[in-house]
């Protein structure tokens, strides 16, 4: 789905009206009041009515707070107490995403459907060539029976008008790893022991329903608190926010970050070792080796294709150098990572070093709550400049690149990248497994476009990939440094 | 020629709720109507800031304010104006 939507519009103004409370000490009332304020009276409803669009927009905002709203126990607590409760949270927790029940539509089981298209014709492939006998003929049409059709598509594809179509389940069909299922009452929860944390349900239902829990209560909190805390900025944010990257810098220090620094740094030290892991690999008679930066296919790989274990590369991702050499330089600091992923929550729950994470969206809900216009900001120079490829790891392609250009032109290095962790690319790392990859360094990315596309982003990929390659090209190559 | 302007709120709410898909609006458009288009960046306008963020990202085409604006609804406001021109 086209990410630029009402539904992303309104979690995005969820965030920022709760940015806005904790940033301003706003009485309990008034955060009471949110739901009202984002959608006032005499508007157009979303839902059936203005009860249920804001009874849907307090669970938002809940989840903005960092709270799982499924199996809400008390639905009539207010707010301001998920708030003040919030605020006392020490350290956020797992899962990352959250079903918003009352929100999800219950879409029926995902199906083929005759529409007003059909012609009626006496031809009739789709009842010839359905498998099934499932198809018949009523009022002048084809009527397709639910029981006992296998959703196999054979009718659709023989239709010669085009009349036959698929009703899916978006966030179903979204998800690579058959984590979502249907509850007693026919909505959408999902199985977070098969969950990878990638956030596509997020991004492709149609009715918002599913959230991430937010940490921007608890990062405000750390900025609060005495010790340093220190940004640690993904490759991907160049575009993220209208300015250049010292801008963007800018931007955190005026939230009230004591230092940011670029995770591209981390990506340095990620394709160093990476390259000499590839070169070791394959001097063993290694067949391929898969990157693992991407936490989403990480999680992939230990949930769900656990045959590609022995090929998954063992070095750390570009988020973990990065914090691991920030504590040790700054011990005491708070690391917040700040990125386009989704699942890097997920890796950095897992990771002793990362304190917080926090998507653009949510930066971004910080500088509107906080009027910080980043495109008037001064520029401010980063200590420490990172290589090309470095800054590249978030456009598809690019972690290949890099530690194609470090091992070397000798080193026989044969990239094949997964663009995007769809069910079709799940079952081609099955395959990849057995034998059958085509190259010997597999980078994956869960997130079609790679980082830039991420579920956590705010600019359009297209916008955010051009704007990216241009910081690449103004940086030096990391062969030459 | 008569010249069209349209003018990109660079703001961070605008940009938030938005905008950087917005330049996309001259895809749709034919070449004699793109040549037209004067386009600015501004910084931000000003129209957020009685906390509407869901109003955004905001674009003036000729001065007049597109609110929630989506390239297609800035293509669809260009291609009047210049209907208007031609008449």
């Amino acid at each position: 789905m086209q990410y630029q939507n009402n539904a992303t519009k309104f979690r995005r103004e969820v965030l920022i009206r709760v940015a806005k409370a904790m940033l301003e000490d706003t009485p309990p009332e008034e955060i009471d009041k949110i739901p009202h304020r984002i959608r006032p009276k005499n508007e157009e409803n979303l839902r059936c009515c203005i009860y249920k669009d804001r009874a849907v927009l307090r669970l938002r905002c809940v989840a903005a707070m960092g709270f799982s709203v499924e199996n809400e126990e008390d639905d009539s607590a207010r707010l301001s107490d998920y708030f003040e409760k919030a605020q006392e949270r020490t350290s956020p927790d797992g899962p990352v995403m959250t079903v918003l029940d009352i929100a999800c539509k219950g879409c029926v089981r995902s199906r083929y459907y005759v529409t007003d298209a059909c012609q009626g014709c006496i031809a009739r492939p789709c009842a010839v060539n359905c498998p099934v006998d499932a198809i018949s003929f009523r009022d002048g049409r084809s009527v397709i029976n639910p029981e006992t059709c296998i959703n196999c598509g054979k009718c659709k594809e023989v239709c010669p008008y085009h009349a036959v179509t698929k009703v899916p389940v978006p966030c179903e069909e979204a998800c690579p790893v058959d984590a979502i299922y249907k509850d007693r009452t026919g909505h959408a929860r999902i199985n977070f022991e098969k969950c990878i944390s990638c956030g596509r349900c997020m991004r492709s239902c149609p009715f918002g329903a599913v959230m991430e829990k937010s940490q921007i209560v608890d990062v405000l909190q750390a900025i609060k608190g005495k010790a340093p805390v220190i940004a640690m900025v993904a490759p991907a944010i160049a575009g993220q926010f209208p300015g250049d990257l010292g801008q963007i810098a800018n931007g955190l220090m005026k939230l009230g970050f004591d230092k940011v620094v670029e995770v591209a740094s981390g990506a340095d030290i990620t394709t160093k070792k990476e390259a000499a892991e590839f070169l070791e690999r394959m001097h063993e008679g290694q067949k391929m080796m898969t990157t693992s930066c991407c936490p989403a296919y990480i999680e992939t790989v230990k949930r769900h294709v656990t045959e590609l274990k022995p090929f998954v590369s063992d070095t750390k991702t570009p988020m973990h150098y990065t914090a691991e050499d920030v504590k040790k330089r700054f011990p005491g600091a708070v690391t917040v990572f700040v990125g386009p992923c989704v699942a890097k929550r997920k890796e950095g729950f897992d990771d002793e070093f990362v304190d917080y994470v926090l998507t653009f969206e949510e930066v971004g809900s910080l500088f509107v709550a906080k009027d910080i216009e980043v495109c008037i900001l001064e520029s401010i120079e980063p200590d420490e400049i990172p290589s090309a490829e470095g800054r590249g790891f978030p456009v598809v392609g690019g972690v290949a690149a890099a530690v194609t250009a470090v091992a070397g032109p000798d080193a026989g290095v044969k990239p094949v990248t997964i663009n995007g962790l769809s069910q079709a690319a799940v079952k081609k790392l099955r395959s990849f497994a057995c034998g059958n990859c085509p190259g010997n360094l597999v980078e994956v990315m869960a997130c079609e476009g790679g980082c830039v596309g991420g579920a956590g982003v705010v600019a359009a990929t297209k916008y955010s990939a051009r704007e990216v390659a241009k910081v690449c090209a103004s940086s030096a190559s990391i062969t030459s440094m | 020629m008569e010249k069209i302007t349209v003018e990109l709120c660079m703001g961070t709410t605008c940009f938030v709720m938005g905008s950087s898909s917005l330049p996309e609006f001259s895809e749709s458009l034919s070449e004699s109507i793109r040549e037209k288009i004067e386009l600015k960046h501004s910084p931000c306008m000003g129209l957020c800031k009685d906390q509407k963020y869901g109003k955004a990202p905001y674009v003036k085409v000729n001065g007049e304010v597109i609110s929630a604006a989506t390239p297609h609804a800035v293509a669809v406001r260009i291609r009047q104006i210049a209907e208007e021109q031609d008449d």
